[in-house]
């Protein structure tokens, strides 16, 4: 069956074209299309099974991250988004993506989809855009449809500045509880740690998470900048290592998971 | 209400023509002037303020290169134009035929693959950069972005060389008016950081320099690096095209940028031209490109006939420059305005930012204007081109300027200069050799030139858009110091860019081997990661050209761009010139910057995953050098921190350099090769350090092993900065064949890698540095641990 | 009428722009600066009533998670006080007439996307509250070198007491 994927751009969407690559190598058909085509229904949600709001800068991060794309969304567009999310359909977003699904209320969603803001990506502790790559341990015990069976580690890059996770620590403990935390930051040997193993001072060291049912995914870090061995930092060191990137695994997941289910 | 004036240069003086030109900020000359009252005179009227203004914007250093293209006597007979002489004369005589576009368009484009060509263009951003660091270098990148992007190109790497004053500068010694050096470099860097990032461009080559010549007058290169489908570069405007407006909204920001640029800088330069200031929004530009490139690729051809960036001079340049061949009419009342009361004049020179103009065939002018509705970008067609060859702008209906397009190109005469430069004698350093030379080495790694600049790199956005294979920060903690970039473009081709620089002003004490060292090094940079069939950039900040000893060295600059050009067979695809760098102590003195030149080079690899990477990689591997190791540390960083600045700087042997290059890069193709460095400041020592750190591990060198012409001093030897010179790790085992590729050139086995992470230089009589790799990485890193 | 809307970080909440601001106020020297605090000021412009502005407020110029919000002095005020001091500089950098916001700009944009009418413009404003026992001459000093250029912004700082 043919997955189709829509990948959502705005003004200041700027990883479109390595998303579309990312899913397209993963075995789906992909959609580039700006919000202003679903807003005059030139294009309709129904017609995809995938979701993506990729990284970049949505109105230059202006108020903040993600924000007025977040508006945006809930003003113009909220009751096909939860249609397709209450379908089970499958969202991610990425970096800015993840912002916007934060401040839309689509992640964490404990209370409903879209209901209100839980939770927020606050400007880094160290003040300043990073861009370095770190290591991530994947803590979802299955509930995230994509990252099963995603190696224990991975090593992707982040690139932003403002990516610090922040949420009541009650909200937080529903989120452990609920199998919603997907990926925390450690160092390279696997253990907890803070700057610059964690770029931004993420409370609990929290890089992405889902909803409760699993079919909406956020994350910080970009695995579409790894979905092949040359973007590796080190990789002319690692002869005969994996010419498959840790972050394709995240893309092909959603693509098979669509493919089988939806 | 606005106004349109008249100004009153009919039978003038001289005296009052000067001061007329002054008095508007025209930076016309006498000469210039006079020409205008001729070609007005025979119209039998005066000028329109829209009309003199238009071609003051034409006629400006900025847009035509006066000093460039003008007549200079030396003592050694007439120059018949630097450009011609020189730069574009390489270029003609090599004649590539992979050089699609050069000197003639807003970037030089080269070819790719079969499919794809290469944009690339480098400019400077100084003077804006000085009032204003944040917006000023943001606006830098942003403008060379649309430079590329004004060949219809998308941007895919972004680069910035900066140059600044000494970070300890003291306040009280500033000049009046100037900024402390340490708040240009970081206003600087967040322009350049969210311009970029915001953008979505990496920002993933570059370098920061710093030198008390730049305390008054930073400097700022912005270059870009765009690829576009090989059918798609078009620029052939056509009578009764539309002429489109698209992005930003004009206002008085940047009005006189360019008129300004042929102006010292001077403690009131702050009060006088704070409309030279221009406030960058990458937001708008993203919307511009978004929308121009689906206007390129909507169909086979693009909806557009031609398209140009407007930067320096506005309106006024881009539609001058697109329509000198046809004609054009403009309403300038169309011209969407960010607030009312702008004059028609200010609306044409303006140089408000994220501004492009696209010649549209009026039949695809409606498909066009969705297409940038869709992006949220605002398009405005504002006027057509006409086939009279004449510029005519209306506001309201009324006819604001009328003039001849073959006058506002053509009517500039030409400036005669002269040039006479005389070299300077600095005393030789006569210090004693040392037994140990570890605390020099680590001195020079302390240096801010040398020292690490992750602070910086990090804040750049390196890896958007997912292409950049080899990244500015390498090794196994990704914290060396790369020598280029690679980006791999096209997802389904493993062919790949090598982007690099070269440049140091330390050298200027001889501008001719400073050139040619430029050269060099941007070169070897990019030879250092694989890249080779390279194309050249040449980007000058120079003093005010018309002292005859900044001109005497601005010749013997370019002198040497033609040899090394020739030598390398290096054609120059595009360049730009930033004159009049200097400014006013305050005190009455006039200071000009050290001349400079930034030579960027753009090579290709054939398949990235033959790139090589500057960290060891391995214990028990042999370590080379390529290259000749010569007394040449004039300028250089060992003899900086000594406090002396010498007169040897290193020079080009032009018969050896290229050939050991090729060969080189043939041992990388066969895999021989495990990691190679460039020597620059700090030579050898510094060299061989950051390999060892990078790769954390150790590295054990002789002296007595380096080729040398003669050398008996170990402090020349670790640290000279001779030229075309490489330290590379071959794989244990293949040293036979290595060797044999490189037969007949000057190169040795000078040590190997090592696993106890000690850096160990053995000199001619005896150890001179013993230290832990990590302990060097830290002294590196501790200048700029912000 | 024009409503003053600004925005601050909460008192458990990082502000990693008043934190390096700090830092760069030592790197000049200065000594006896405890804490810097940043407060993101909007001008609201326009006829719109005192509901619509605090929906504007809370969903679009704050974000609850980290900040709050208030009107005129009154959210300073109260940072003043949260944070345990007396008394702080106030220092206010705007933008210079003709200067473009973009921010500004952005704002408007998103309050038409909220449906809201009536606002005619919007311009931003950066505060900086700076505790500590600082001499009048180097908060000067501070804003010359650190906070504002001169040529595209204006400044001014008094001193203001907590709630």
């Amino acid at each position: 069956m043919e997955v189709r994927t829509i990948v959502l751009r705005v003004d200041g969407t700027n990883c479109d074209e390595e998303t579309v690559i990312s899913f397209k190598k993963a075995g789906s058909t992909v959609d580039l299309a700006h919000v202003n085509e679903l807003i005059r229904k030139e294009k309709s949600l129904e017609d995809y099974q995938v979701l993506c709001i990729p990284g970049g800068f949505t109105y230059g991060d202006d108020i903040a991250a993600g924000k007025i794309f977040a508006i945006l969304l809930k003003y113009k567009l909220s009751k096909d988004i939860k249609k397709f999310v209450e379908e089970g359909k499958l969202v991610i977003g990425i970096c800015n993506g993840f912002q916007v699904l934060v401040k839309t209320g689509l992640l964490p969603a404990l209370e409903g989809i879209m209901k209100k803001q839980e939770a927020t990506l606050a400007f880094n502790d160290c003040g300043y855009f990073q861009d370095r790559w770190i290591y991530l341990k994947h803590e979802n015990k299955g509930k995230c449809v994509f990252t099963k069976g995603i190696k224990d580690i991975i090593h992707i890059p982040v690139n932003h500045a403002e990516g610090k996770f922040v949420a009541d620590r009650d909200v937080i403990r529903r989120l452990e509880k609920n199998d919603q935390v997907v990926f925390k930051y450690v160092d390279p040997d696997g253990n907890y740690a803070g700057f610059p193993w964690t770029p931004n001072g993420s409370m609990d060291n929290i890089a992405g998470i889902c909803n409760p049912e699993g079919n909406v995914f956020g994350l910080m870090p970009h695995p579409e900048k790894f979905i092949h061995k040359w973007t590796h930092p080190y990789w002319t060191r690692l002869p005969g290592s994996s010419d498959v990137g840790d972050g394709f695994a995240i893309f092909k997941n959603a693509v098979e998971f669509a493919k089988k289910k939806l | 209400m606005v106004t349109v004036n008249e100004i009153k240069i009919l039978g003038k003086s001289e005296k009052e023509l000067l001061k007329i030109s002054r008095d508007y900020l025209l930076a016309l000359n006498l000469e210039e002037m006079k020409k205008i009252q001729g070609y007005f005179a025979k119209k039998g009227r005066n000028p329109t303020d829209v009309e003199l203004e238009t071609i003051a914007q034409t006629w400006s250093e900025h847009c035509v290169h006066k000093t460039f293209k003008g007549i200079i006597n030396t003592p050694d007979g007439e120059i018949n134009g630097l450009l011609k002489t020189f730069i574009m004369k390489a270029t003609e005589e090599l004649n590539m035929p992979w050089c699609k576009v050069v000197f003639k368009d807003n970037a030089g484009i080269v070819e790719f693959d079969d499919n794809f060509d290469i944009a690339m263009k480098v400019e400077t951003h100084n003077h804006p950069t000085a009032l204003d660091p944040y917006g000023g270098a943001g606006t830098g990148s942003g403008g060379v972005f649309r430079d590329v992007m004004g060949v219809g190109a998308k941007p895919i790497l972004s680069t910035d060389v900066l140059f600044f004053g000494p970070l300890d500068y003291p306040f009280e010694k500033l000049p009046r008016g100037a900024m402390h050096p340490k708040r240009l470099m970081k206003g600087s860097v967040a322009g350049i950081r969210d311009y970029g990032n915001k953008m979505g461009i990496p920002t993933a080559n570059g370098g920061i320099g710093f030198d008390e010549g730049y305390v008054g007058n930073p400097l700022v290169y912005a270059g870009c690096v765009g690829i576009i489908p090989k059918n798609k570069y078009i620029k052939n405007p056509r009578p009764g095209d539309a002429i489109l407006l698209v992005g930003g909204r004009t206002g008085r920001d940047g009005i006189h940028g360019v008129t300004f640029a042929s102006l010292e800088l001077t403690a009131e330069s702050e009060k006088t031209s704070s409309g030279a200031v221009q406030i960058g929004n990458p937001i708008v530009e993203k919307k511009v490109l978004d929308g121009l490139l689906r206007a390129r690729d909507a169909h086979e051809k693009p909806l557009y006939s031609a398209v140009t960036d407007c930067g320096g001079g506005g309106l006024s340049s881009a539609a001058g420059e697109m329509g000198k061949d046809i004609g054009i009419e403009v309403n300038l009342e169309k011209v969407p305005l960010k607030y009312a009361g702008l004059e028609p004049w200010e609306i044409w020179i303006s140089e408000a930012q994220e501004r492009m103009l696209l010649a549209v065939p009026q039949k695809n002018v409606e498909e066009i204007l969705k297409i940038f509705e869709n992006e949220n970008c605002e398009a405005t067609v504002i006027g057509r081109f006409t086939g009279d060859k004449k510029l005519v702008l209306r506001y309201k209906g009324r006819v604001v300027a009328d003039l001849d397009m073959d006058f506002v190109h053509e009517g500039i005469p030409r400036v005669v200069r002269k040039a006479k430069w005389r070299r300077p004698k600095y005393p030789e350093p006569d210090f004693p050799d040392k037994d140990d030379l570890t605390e020099d080495l680590k001195a020079i790694l302390k240096s801010p030139n040398v020292a690490s600049k992750e602070w910086v790199i990090r804040q750049y956005d390196h890896e958007v858009q997912a292409k950049t294979v080899i990244k500015p920060l390498q090794g196994i903690k990704c914290d060396g110091p790369g020598d280029a970039c690679v980006l791999k473009p096209v997802a389904d081709s493993w062919k790949g860019i090598v982007v690099s620089n070269g440049i140091n002003p330390k050298y200027s004490i001889d501008p001719y081997n400073m050139v040619l060292s430029a050269i060099d090094e941007a070169i070897r940079n990019n030879v250092c990661c694989g890249g080779r069939r390279i194309a050249i950039l040449d980007n000058f900040s120079w003093g005010n050209p018309e002292r005859e000893d900044n001109l005497g060295q601005l010749v013997e600059a370019c002198k040497a761009c033609y040899d090394g050009a020739i030598a390398f067979k290096t054609p120059f695809i595009s360049g730009k010139d930033s004159l009049y760098n200097e400014y006013d102590t305050g005190k009455g003195e006039k200071v000009s910057i050290p001349p400079t030149l930034l030579i960027s080079a753009i090579g290709i690899i054939p398949d990235v995953r033959k790139a090589v990477t500057m960290d060891v990689k391995e214990v028990g591997n042999p370590i080379y050098i390529i290259g000749e190791t010569k007394d040449e540390l004039g300028g250089s960083h060992y003899y900086f921190i000594h406090g002396f600045k010498g007169n040897r700087v290193p020079t080009v042997d032009l018969k050896k350099a290229k050939k050991s290059f090729d060969a080189l890069i043939k041992a990388m193709d066969k895999d021989l090769v495990r990691a190679c460095h460039d020597c620059s400041e700090g030579g050898i020592g510094v060299a061989a350090t950051e390999m060892a750190f990078a790769g954390e591990l150790g590295m054990r060198i002789y002296l007595e092993k380096v080729p040398t012409s003669g050398l008996e001093r170990n402090d020349k030897i670790l640290f000279s900065e001779s030229n075309s010179r490489f330290l590379v790790e071959i794989k244990r085992g293949k040293e036979k064949e290595f060797e044999k590729i490189m037969k007949g050139n000057v190169f040795a086995k000078i040590g190997e890698v090592t696993g106890d992470k000690k850096l160990v230089v053995v000199g001619l009589n005896g150890k001179i540095v013993e230290e832990n790799v990590l302990e060097l990485k830290k002294v590196w890193k501790s200048t700029f641990d912000w | 009428m024009a409503w003053i809307v600004e925005v601050g970080y909460k008192k458990e909440a990082t502000d990693p722009v008043g934190f390096l601001t700090k830092k760069e106020i030592e790197d000049l020297g200065i000594e006896g600066v405890k804490d810097v605090r940043t407060i993101n000021t909007y001008i609201i412009d326009g006829d719109i009533s005192e509901d619509d502005v605090k929906k504007i407020c809370e969903e679009l110029l704050s974000d609850s998670q980290i900040q709050h919000f208030g009107y005129s002095d009154e959210n300073v005020k109260k940072l003043i006080t949260e944070h345990g001091f007396p008394e702080a500089w106030l220092v206010e950098v705007t933008f210079k007439p003709g200067v473009t916001d973009a921010v500004g700009l952005s704002t408007l944009n998103a309050i038409e996307i909220m449906g809201i009418d009536g606002v005619r413009n919007v311009s931003t404003g950066e505060k900086y509250l700076i505790f500590g026992d600082v001499s009048e001459e180097d908060v000067e000093k501070i804003c010359k070198r650190i906070l504002a250029n001169e040529l595209i912004q204006n400044y001014s700082y008094r001193k203001i007491g907590g709630k």
